[in-house]
């Protein structure tokens, strides 16, 4: 990314009654107040964009469903990741910081919702039809690009900087949608190799994270060198994160539901299926109907967890997981602390055994 | 990301049979990296940028036993 002239203009976040935080402080995380201030901002970005009651009304039904970033025991992760980038660059947090992460969460809340439709076994959500979930989709995209131009404005950007910011944004959200299409496109076919899962898992959920820590490092620093490093962190973090999900829903032994079953193609479920190639693979290659005995599940299970994927899976999460901390040590170098950014790291951290055993 | 050389050298190492119960014993024990078998060590440096901290190197480990013990 090139960050030519900029201007120091932050305004001193928050502005809406909250005590501002003040220059030095130690980096002490209070995430629950930061992730109450984030929905705060989300809540008045969507009042503010969108005039039409019913249609606003969709939307935080929709973000306030479980996992979604208005309920309230969501982590809203990606602007978190964003606000601790900033913070752990330049100190106190301000408008350009919390406006991107409102951007870079409403992406993420968009794309919560296209995984809602394609995973077709969920169903809808409150009453919502496929092409209403898409729609709101839309809206809180484009809510969110609004909330990106905020953020450039608020951090002073004009000209080629401005240019060059709102082209890299541009860049992240095609390459979380190109993920999201790969994903679906992989769907169709029988077969996948694990070069395309991870292709698939990076696309949606490392660009995603680059986004994410990438904005939050831009919003405080004109570095190129530490905007790309934070972009990589972001990268290999939410990569590493994907990967331990994908592992946890390959197949859950208490209900013998998950993607293993649904034949996703996730990077162990991938894996395992092409260690069947030229077996019986029959037996498992194809999605197995909720309507299947249990006897059915029951011995897909058992070959998968006898299979090794799950640890073929841990050790590829593990890999992202030194790659984001190797990052990580690159931030610090450059910026001196990042406990902020540390203590994130370890909350998200994940023994591969748990993984394996899960 | 050299995940099919990764894959490759992962399925060339837990084909073998002689080693599983190898592995399955390491990970008991809890040995550390360089006591692995060395086509083991291989893949998992194929994808690993920097080294795994000791503790973690257990814990993988351990995972490998519960999966082939």
């Amino acid at each position: 990314m090139n960050r030519p002239e900029r201007t120091a203009s932050s305004v001193p976040w928050p502005h809406n009654g909250h005590e501002p935080m003040e220059q030095g402080n130690p980096v002490q995380v209070d995430t629950g107040s930061t992730v109450a201030m984030l929905r705060a901002e989300i809540r008045k970005t969507i009042d503010s964009n969108c005039g039409e009651s019913n249609f606003r009304g969709a939307m935080f039904c929709a973000l306030c469903r479980p996992g979604f970033a208005l309920h309230p025991q969501a982590p809203c992760r990606a602007g978190i990741l964003t606000l601790e980038v900033h913070r752990a660059i330049s100190r106190p947090l301000n408008t350009a910081a919390m406006q991107a992460a409102v951007a870079v969460e409403l992406h993420m809340q968009a794309a919560y919702l296209f995984d809602n439709v394609a995973d077709r076994d969920k169903g809808p959500s409150d009453d919502l039809s496929p092409s209403e979930e898409l729609a709101v989709a839309i809206g809180l995209l484009s809510c969110g690009q609004s909330a990106l131009y905020e953020a450039a404005f608020a951090s002073g950007r004009h000209g080629p900087g401005l240019r060059s910011l709102l082209r890299w944004a541009g860049d992240c959200a095609v390459h979380c949608s190109t993920g999201q299409f790969l994903d679906a496109y992989l769907e169709k076919r029988t077969m996948a190799t694990t070069e395309e899962a991870l292709m698939m898992t990076s696309l949606k959920a490392g660009s995603l994270g680059r986004f994410a820590a990438g904005l939050g490092a831009s919003m405080a620093t004109d570095d190129s060198d530490t905007v790309n490093l934070s972009g990589e962190f972001g990268y290999n973090l939410f990569t590493y994160l994907q990967l331990v999900d994908d592992l946890r829903d390959a197949c859950k032994a208490h209900d013998l539901q998950g993607d293993l079953m649904q034949h996703k193609k996730t990077l162990p479920v991938v894996f395992f299926h092409n260690s069947l190639r030229g077996s019986n693979a029959e037996v498992v290659c194809s999605i197995i109907p909720p309507e299947e005995s249990r006897e059915a599940k029951a011995d897909a299970w058992r070959r998968f967890e006898s299979s090794g994927s799950r640890v073929f899976g841990a050790i590829a999460a593990e890999a992202f997981l030194n790659r984001a901390k190797s990052n990580l040590a690159g931030i610090r170098s450059r910026v001196g602390t990042v406990e902020n950014l540390e203590r994130i790291v370890s909350s998200f951290e994940i023994t591969p055994q748990e993984v394996v055993n899960s | 990301m050299e995940i099919v050389e990764f894959e490759k050298a992962f399925r060339a190492a837990t084909a073998n049979s002689m080693m599983r119960p190898a592995l399955a014993t390491l990970g008991q024990c809890g040995q550390l990296s360089t006591q692995l078998p060395p086509e083991f060590e291989a893949a998992r440096n194929s994808l690993a940028s920097r080294s795994v901290e000791p503790a973690r190197e257990n814990s993988l480990l351990r995972a490998v036993a519960a999966q082939w013990s």
